[in-house]
């Protein structure tokens, strides 16, 4: 196989693009790029109140691999070496910016109790506006979890990292990673279900796109 | 919710979830499958995992925005791949903390610097110790000599030789009118001799024969010692050499030294003054002369002319010792009876012996000991303050290695 060759570039793994950008393919790259953008911006959307830092951050984070490629050996997935340095940039900008670090103080715009002023539905390519966020009351819920359940809870389902990439991220065994696991999702079903039934929440969704 | 699970539960809600997520060895997964098409209770809390799923998914928060996009696609063609150029390139991206030879390179410079520090320490203790206090010699001599003086002891070379410094005070003595130079000799000599009594008795000779004479003299004659005379002794200048000729003949010389000290400068701004305060005298004791005044005022002048005069005197005996010692060069002689050692014809007993030995052995001890403190003392503080420099650099450092080698 012909490294970085146009029809056999979707179907190589990102440690054989990561070596083929190694040796100098900036294709290599772009496909990683390609594959990864909604995923680490999304990481720090979900995790920041500013959009336009997790923009500044899902940057630097292929920034850092665009530098660090010299240093890159493919011993760990290329997945969790991305999350590791993404995750490292998170922690950065919460020690110097502990405030803006967190969704939490995120004015929730959309919110059943301002009234829907931005619609909540599926993302509008046309929106000038910008990336259209939706099914916010899952975040609310979310915000109630503490910092680690909640930090276990994103990782799985939202960048679906393994048990194992979730330890080796926040450094805690895997048994501790599956319990807290656990008991966030008990606890977010607990949030969610109360409030507003998957069903109910749904209705308002419809409502809102009408 | 409060799912109330059976204790018997061949499964635990835990081990479900992990199943659910595919985290399962396949083994348990199949025990998992089987358990869960029995189980209700299981099935409802599937039911409620997988709902929560969907509800999560709800959460979307949009595709980036172009200028993501851009700004990565711009650093992507900005960077220089190095992988255009096979070899060497990898080496010239490897980091700086990542080269053996950097570490080596930082060690050496760590180690010497450590070193010169412990030296200029000495140096400087060195320094002080002398009669000039090194600000002093820092302000009055030119800024770079001091430095100059740390490289030359630092590298073994003499320090600060006379002929630099006697340079230095005649270039600044030509401006003036300076009479034939005036200079201040000494010498010292240190003679062994076999014959104390002879050796003694030529010296009183050469020292009456050159026209000089005793200023101190002393004799010691411990016991189970040879006998030692230090004499200081005047001989005019002019006799010197010969006289030390003399003296050296006297025996076997174990050391010997000279110096010159000018002091020509001295001497001419001391002959000013006294010049100076002559005229002053002179003009005091007109005015005393020819003007009348009160008695207050005629007081005032005379107490003014004693003051002048106390003065001349003083300088005039300052102007004096100066002649002397230009006049008469110091010779500093120390004659010392070389020892025949007596046959001790009753050696200690053995006991006395082993006793003096562990009595030795324990001075020793309590002297190294003392020793170590001194030192850990005289360079801990020098040590620690370099270990607290060092240390953050040290350790950031040794983490990039760490999280590199990771």
């Amino acid at each position: 196989m012909t490294p970085g060759s146009a029809e056999n570039i979707e179907m190589t793994t990102d440690e054989h693009l990561m070596l083929d950008f190694q040796r100098g393919s900036r294709e290599a790259f772009g496909e990683l790029f390609a594959r990864y953008r909604d995923a680490i911006y999304g990481f720090f959307r979900r995790r920041l109140s500013q959009n336009e830092r997790a923009e500044e951050l899902a940057q630097e984070t292929f920034l850092a691999v665009l530098k660090g490629i010299q240093r890159y050996e493919p011993r760990a997935a290329f997945r969790s070496y991305l999350y590791g340095i993404a995750f490292n940039l998170l922690a950065a900008e919460r020690r110097k910016n502990p405030a803006g670090g967190t969704f939490r103080e995120r004015p929730l715009e959309g919110t059943a109790e301002h009234g829907a002023t931005k619609p909540v539905g599926p993302v509008d390519p046309a929106d000038p506006v910008g990336p259209v966020e939706t099914g916010l009351w899952v975040r609310e819920a979310l915000e109630k979890l503490d910092g680690t359940a909640r930090e276990v809870l994103l990782l799985r389902e939202y960048e679906q990292l393994s048990y194992t990439e979730i330890a080796g991220l926040l450094r805690l065994p895997v048994n501790t990673v599956r319990s807290r696991l656990f008991r966030a999702r008990m606890a977010l079903k607990d949030l969610l279900v109360p409030e507003r039934g998957w069903q109910g929440q749904q209705g308002v969704t419809q409502r809102d796109l009408r | 919710m409060n799912r109330s699970l059976q204790p018997a539960h061949s499964i635990d809600p835990e081990e479900l979830m992990a199943y659910l997520d595919g985290e399962l060895p396949v083994e348990r997964a199949r025990e998992c499958a089987a358990h869960l098409e029995q189980c209700r209770e299981c099935q409802a809390l599937a039911a409620d995992l997988k709902s929560l799923y969907q509800q999560m998914n709800a959460w979307q928060v949009g595709a980036p925005p172009e200028s993501l996009d851009r700004a990565v696609r711009l650093a992507l063609e900005a960077e220089s791949l190095p992988g255009r150029k096979e070899g060497g390139a990898s080496d010239r991206a490897r980091p700086l903390w990542r080269r053996p030879w950097v570490w080596a390179v930082a060690g050496v410079g760590t180690l010497l610097l450590l070193v010169g520090v412990g030296r200029f320490y000495v140096f400087w203790t060195g320094y002080q110790g002398q009669d000039n206090p090194p600000m002093a010699i820092m302000g009055s001599r030119r800024p770079y000599a001091f430095l100059g003086d740390f490289i030359s002891w630092a590298v073994g070379v003499p320090a600060r030789p006379e002929a630099v410094r006697s340079q230095v005070t005649e270039s600044a003595l030509s401006a003036t009118v300076a009479p034939s130079p005036m200079i201040v000799r000494g010498a010292s000599v240190s003679v062994v001799t076999k014959d104390f009594d002879l050796s003694r008795t030529q010296l009183d000779a050469i020292q009456h024969r050159r026209g000089g004479y005793a200023a101190g003299l002393q004799v010691e004659a411990p016991a189970g010692a040879g006998r030692t005379l230090t004499a200081s002794l005047r001989i005019p200048a002019d006799q010197l050499d010969s006289t030390l000729a003399e003296v050296k003949k006297l025996g076997r010389v174990e050391h010997e030294s000279q110096s010159g000290e000018e002091v020509t400068a001295q001497y001419v701004d001391l002959n000013a003054r006294l010049s100076n305060s002559r005229n002053t005298e002179q003009r005091l004791v007109e005015v005393l002369n020819q003007r009348t005044g009160k008695m207050a005022d005629i007081l005032a002048v005379e107490n003014e002319i004693a003051r002048v005069r106390g003065e001349i005197e003083q300088m005039e005996a300052e102007r004096k010792s100066l002649e002397h010692r230009v006049a008469y060069a110091e010779l500093q002689v120390e004659l010392k009876e070389e020892y025949k050692a007596a046959l001790n014809v009753t050696p200690p007993s053995g006991a006395s012996q082993l006793r003096n030995s562990l009595v030795e052995g324990l001075g020793t001890a309590g002297d190294s000991l003392v020793g170590f403190v001194q030192l850990v003392f005289s360079c801990g503080p020098t040590l620690l303050l370099w270990a607290a420099i060092v240390f953050w650099p040290a350790r950031v450092l040794w983490r990039r290695w760490r999280v590199a080698k990771n």
